[in-house]
């Protein structure tokens, strides 16, 4: 059987990773063994996660130092001695649910951004305006512009009467 | 107040002791959190100390996540597993951690620990220097091979190998789907089983 023949190595290799992980309820992991017996893609992905997770076992952290708690305390006695508004600041922002209030922070960073803008907006009201009346000193100097060329046209029949 | 945790306490009773404890925490039972940083402290330290590969952040950063627990005892609810709840919190200030100092970090950091940390002594009777040096290129494999996974999958991959966090914890976690953590871990011990599968 190849790769893509073998539902399991296919389509469920999670099964395979818990199989590895212990993870599976004793039904399941039988099952998982009668099938990679007669399975080399699953027998090959068994053996290589087996030897991966094998050396992961060997990845120990150290422990954790004895002065962990008492340096937690302390900032915690340090947090209570502050005044209210920062303790308050403190509960919002850094509190446990992370994440919920960097949205919140980002909209009312935006909300400001835009209060600004409609602060300043009154002022560039005149300037718009005489944008709107630019056109029409613009039509005012085209319709010269072609009176002046018929003036022109006139005085040039008028000068040859043969034309 | 206490009726209000003893009904929420009577709810989550079937849920999990932590629950119970935190909500003891909310009515401002002090023991309570002492016994919540004792159960779980340790699970928190070396789960950032493997992210991070760093002692001191690790526990700077673990210290700052029961911090943040206990500011939340107030507004707390169980909504859902503590530990969670707990990870999602170390799984935040981790992840932040790294984009913050991703430009300074480099390979620095992999190499940090062993120059800083006093020599091992080891008694006459323990293993021969051969087998120790084995053992240490061994973990500085593993701990690279770690280091070399995308955020999100060492995440993922500590969660579910050295916390025991089930899929639906992780995914909440990391705030994904469960199906978007499975799909996380099978890449992740793909590149594991790449690099690390010789060591059997």
């Amino acid at each position: 059987m190849t790769n893509r023949e073998c539902p399991i190595a296919q389509n469920r290799p999670d099964v395979l990773i818990d199989y590895v992980a212990r993870r599976l309820d004793l039904g399941r992991l039988r099952e998982v063994e009668d099938h990679a017996a007669g399975c080399e893609p699953c027998r090959e992905f068994v053996a290589e996660q087996a030897a991966a997770w094998s050396a992961l076992d060997s990845y120990s952290a150290p422990p954790v130092s004895i002065d962990f708690d008492r340096a937690l305390y302390r900032r915690i006695e340090s947090e209570n001695r502050d005044p209210w508004w920062k303790r308050f600041g403190r509960r919002i922002f850094f509190a446990g649910e992370p994440g919920v209030w960097r949205p919140a922070m980002a909209a009312t960073a935006a909300c400001t951004l835009l209060f600004a803008i409609a602060l300043t907006v009154p002022k560039r009201v005149p300037a718009i305006v005489e944008k709107a009346e630019a056109p029409a000193v613009e039509t005012a100097e085209v319709e010269s512009v072609e009176q002046a060329l018929e003036d022109l046209e006139m005085l040039r029949v008028a000068g040859n009467p043969a034309i | 107040m206490d009726n209000r945790v003893d009904t929420d306490m009577t709810a989550v009773a079937a849920i999990e002791p932590d629950a119970q404890l935190m909500l003891r925490v909310r009515a401002g039972d002090e023991a309570s959190f002492a016994l919540l940083l004792e159960r779980h402290r340790n699970s928190v330290v070396h789960f950032l100390y493997r992210m991070l590969q760093d002692q001191a952040v690790a526990e700077e950063l673990a210290q700052e996540v029961f911090l943040r627990v206990y500011r939340s005892r107030e507004s707390y609810e169980p909504t859902a597993k503590f530990t969670t709840w707990l990870f999602r919190i170390a799984t935040h200030l981790g992840l932040n951690y790294i984009r913050d100092h991703r430009r300074e970090k480099g390979k620095q950091s992999l190499d940090r620990e062993r120059e800083d940390a006093p020599a091992r002594q080891f008694a006459d009777a323990g293993p021969s220097a051969e087998d120790r040096m084995v053992k240490e290129a061994k973990l500085a494999e593993v701990r690279a091979a770690i280091g070399r996974l995308p955020e999100k999958q060492r995440a993922a991959v500590l969660m579910h190998k050295y916390g025991e966090l089930e899929y639906s914890q992780i995914a909440r976690s990391l705030k994904c789907s469960e199906s978007a953590v499975k799909s996380l871990l099978f890449r992740a011990y793909e590149s594991l089983r790449g690099r690390l599968a010789h060591m059997a």
